[in-house]
């Protein structure tokens, strides 16, 4: 178990995070969102060990992470961390000996994730001759070259086409029932439901939301109605509690106040004709990510 | 973590000599020593207008011709001017003609009465000054030698005429005395031999070391490996990798030498007329200086010196790359160290011109540039074992100090992407523990 207890950290007079807390469980996918400069990368940072806290705790399975942990994990940086000079296997060597592998293991886990990224050709060509999809894929491998127990994964999805992106998601699903915990960071928030039960929120260094994304998303006040049939969007609009209402191409999408509003909602759409859908959807993570950080913004 | 340090040091001079770029270099290396020493005969095999065989024509008087073409042939040889053939001719006339060819010259030989000789040299053109001097030594000697021979003197009159004068040379100086000569040839000699390959091995080791750290960072592949070894490991790895590095060419480049030397010796050249007595004097003068009483100890300070030295600007060159964000802002910031490097350089060249300085010796306990300037001190008789002891204790507390603050600017520097209040950051994190 991952356990990260009111960590701090200042640049300076500046604080970057602050008081930050969560914990992630053996096969668990934990996301930790905010904007650009919100603290992501200084936490995930503090997590390795590579910068030193201002306050806190982080304990991996009840012990300190230090460098006789650090061989159980994995990192994929939000940049290019790979020496473009290399070429892929000279790459994997030196990393994998990092992670104190041997040269044997090191060759037939490569070989083995080469294939299944299908970039086996690429193995003998230096790192600087592949597209930028192709150098992201071998930065994955590099990151679960020594299969981890601790994932810790900067936005991995970057520059990857759907089909590439669904091949990473299918990997670190394996990762995760394997029983990995996975720290996941992405701005493409779709590919965050999709994966985490637990997520935290940055704003300024600091958690303004936090916990299962289900209990978050049940929690949410705030909810959708998608509504097919002959209605007013005027009336729509002028009923009590409805913040917006939009049309999706022939649907009708209306976000509410809170739960209290449908009764309302479907007092009005029972009046309609042809009414084919009246469906109330729990909001989107996008929809959520952007309340709070605008709200926290606000305050 | 022992296997990781070995892996990351072995990773690091891989780096280097595992490269078609360092074989190439290398072989570039030795044909270009090899060739530098052998200059020479390159020069030779080519050929060219001084080659051209020339002949000097002597005339007149037959019977001082041998003593004459002995001289000459003589002289001739020790200013290896092997060019030259020399041959009697009759009638001067007939050779006219063959002046204006390849630089061929007459003497003629006019012995007037038993009590003098007059010369007469002829040439199309100019004689090149070493010829002429050569010509001019030969006929004088030879006429010495002539009017000797028709002397009433006795044998041992006669040797004690042509022997060398025997010169007792007293100076009232307590500062001069008979090696001051020798002692600017054993400046010149140490200089080149000594200063200038470290010079460009220290060159190198700062080189290697700001790209090689500049490579990992720039690509945030510094991030991965900060995370699996601890920054001190890193650092270790870099100074002592890239020192072996150094070493490993420093060595290449004696052999590269030691094959010139030898393929010198087996194409027939020599080593200049005089280099054995050269030798011998520089030798006689370190002797002189009771050089050669410590001379054990001495060598283990010497290599102490250097090894350290190396280390030293490997450590600095560490710190300042681990502060910059790309190469082209190391290769500025590198600029104050290689300038350290050439004020050694040039202070190690004045001492044996400035013989005594107190501002050269007090220079040879500096750290970075004692190394160059301390033994050449030492071998000029200029400090004793105990100052070079002295500059290597400076040396040592430098190192200790740079590898126990500069640590801390390495563990901050290596992470920071910012050039944004870069000295600020250095100084607090030197502050840090």
């Amino acid at each position: 178990m991952l356990k990260v207890e009111h960590i701090k950290k200042y640049y300076g007079n500046f604080l970057a995070v602050d008081d930050l807390s969560f914990s992630i469980k053996e096969g668990e996918i934990f996301g930790l969102l905010g904007v650009n400069g919100a603290g992501k990368t200084t936490t995930f940072r503090v997590i390795l060990g590579l910068l030193d806290k201002n306050n806190g705790t982080v304990l991996l399975d009840g012990k300190p992470i230090d460098y006789s942990v650090t061989d159980k994990i994995g990192f994929l940086t939000e940049e290019r961390s790979l020496l473009l000079k290399l070429t892929v296997k000279e790459q994997a060597l030196f990393y994998g000996a990092l992670k104190g592998m041997e040269e044997e293991v090191i060759l037939k886990r490569l070989d083995n994730l080469l294939t299944r990224f299908n970039i086996s050709s690429y193995k003998d060509r230096k790192i600087k001759e592949l597209s930028k999809g192709n150098q992201q894929k071998v930065q994955f491998i590099m990151a679960i070259l020594n299969e981890p127990k601790l994932l810790i994964l900067d936005e991995p999805f970057s520059g990857l086409d759907p089909i590439n992106a669904e091949m990473f998601k299918e990997v670190i699903r394996e990762y995760r029932d394997r029983g990995c915990m996975i720290i996941f960071s992405s701005h493409q928030l779709e590919h965050v439901e999709q994966f985490c039960e637990k997520i935290v929120v940055l704003v300024n260094g600091k958690s303004v939301l936090s916990g299962y994304l289900k209990d978050i998303k049940n929690d949410y006040r705030k909810k959708n109605i998608r509504i097919l049939g002959d209605v007013s969007q005027k009336e729509l609009e002028n009923i009590p509690g409805v913040l917006k209402v939009t049309k999706d191409n022939l649907e009708y999408l209306v976000s509410i106040k809170d739960i209290n509003i449908v009764s309302k909602v479907f007092k009005y759409v029972s009046k309609c004709l042809n009414i084919l859908k009246f469906e109330v959807e729990e909001p989107s993570l996008n929809e959520i990510f952007i309340n709070v950080v605008g709200e926290s913004y606000e305050k | 973590m022992k296997n990781k340090i070995k892996y990351l040091i072995k990773n690091c001079l891989n780096k280097k000599v595992k490269t078609k770029w360092f074989k190439i270099t290398n072989i570039l290396l030795l044909i270009l020593i090899v060739g530098i020493i052998n200059l020479n005969s390159i020069i030779k095999y080519f050929g060219g207008d001084f080659d051209n065989g020339s002949i000097i024509y002597i005339s007149g008087d037959e019977t001082n011709y041998d003593i004459v073409k002995s001289y000459l042939k003589s002289y001739l040889e020790s200013a290896s001017l092997n060019s030259y053939e020399i041959e009697y001719v009759t009638d001067p006339n007939t050779v006219k003609e063959d002046l204006t060819k390849n630089n061929n010259i007459l003497i003629t030989i006019n012995s007037v009465d038993t009590t003098d000789i007059i010369y007469k040299v002829v040439s199309y053109e100019e004689i090149d000054a070493l010829t002429y001097q050569v010509i001019q030594a030969s006929l004088e000697d030879s006429k010495t030698i002539i009017y000797l021979g028709n002397s009433d003197l006795t044998t041992e009159e006669k040797a004690a005429l042509i022997s060398p004068a025997n010169i007792e040379r007293v100076y009232l100086s307590d500062e001069i005395d008979q090696y001051s000569e020798t002692r600017e040839t054993l400046g010149a000699v140490i200089v080149p031999l000594f200063i200038v390959p470290f010079f460009m091995l220290i060159v190198m080791l700062i080189q290697f070391i700001g790209a090689d750290i500049n490579e990992e960072k720039t690509t945030r592949g510094m991030e991965i490996i900060i995370s699996s070894v601890p920054p001190k490991v890193h650092f270790f790895s870099k100074i002592v990798g890239s020192t072996l590095f150094v070493l490993l060419q420093g060595i290449l480049f004696l052999g590269y030498f030691g094959i010139g030397l030898l393929v010198k010796k087996l194409i027939g050249g020599s080593y200049g007329v005089n280099t054995t007595e050269t030798i011998n004097n520089i030798i006689e003068v370190i002797r002189s200086y009771g050089v050669l009483d410590h001379i054990g100890i001495a060598i283990v300070v010497i290599v102490l010196l250097f090894l350290l030295s190396f280390l030293a600007y490997a450590l600095l060159a560490g710190i300042l790359a681990s502060m910059t964000t790309s190469i082209e802002d190391y290769q500025q910031l590198q600029a104050p160290l290689m300038i350290i490097c050439v004020i050694g350089y040039y202070i190690a060249i004045m001492a044996s011109t400035f013989e005594g300085s107190i501002f050269i010796k007090g220079a040879s306990y500096i750290p970075f540039i004692s190394a160059m300037l301390s033994p050449i001190l030492y071998l000029l008789g200029q400090v004793s074992i105990y100052d070079m002891l002295i500059s290597l204790g400076a040396l040592i507390i430098i190192v200790y100090l740079l590898f126990r603050y500069g640590l801390r600017v390495y563990k901050i520097g290596i992470l920071n992407y910012s050039a944004k209040d870069l000295w600020k950051k250095v100084f607090k994190s030197i502050k840090e523990k």
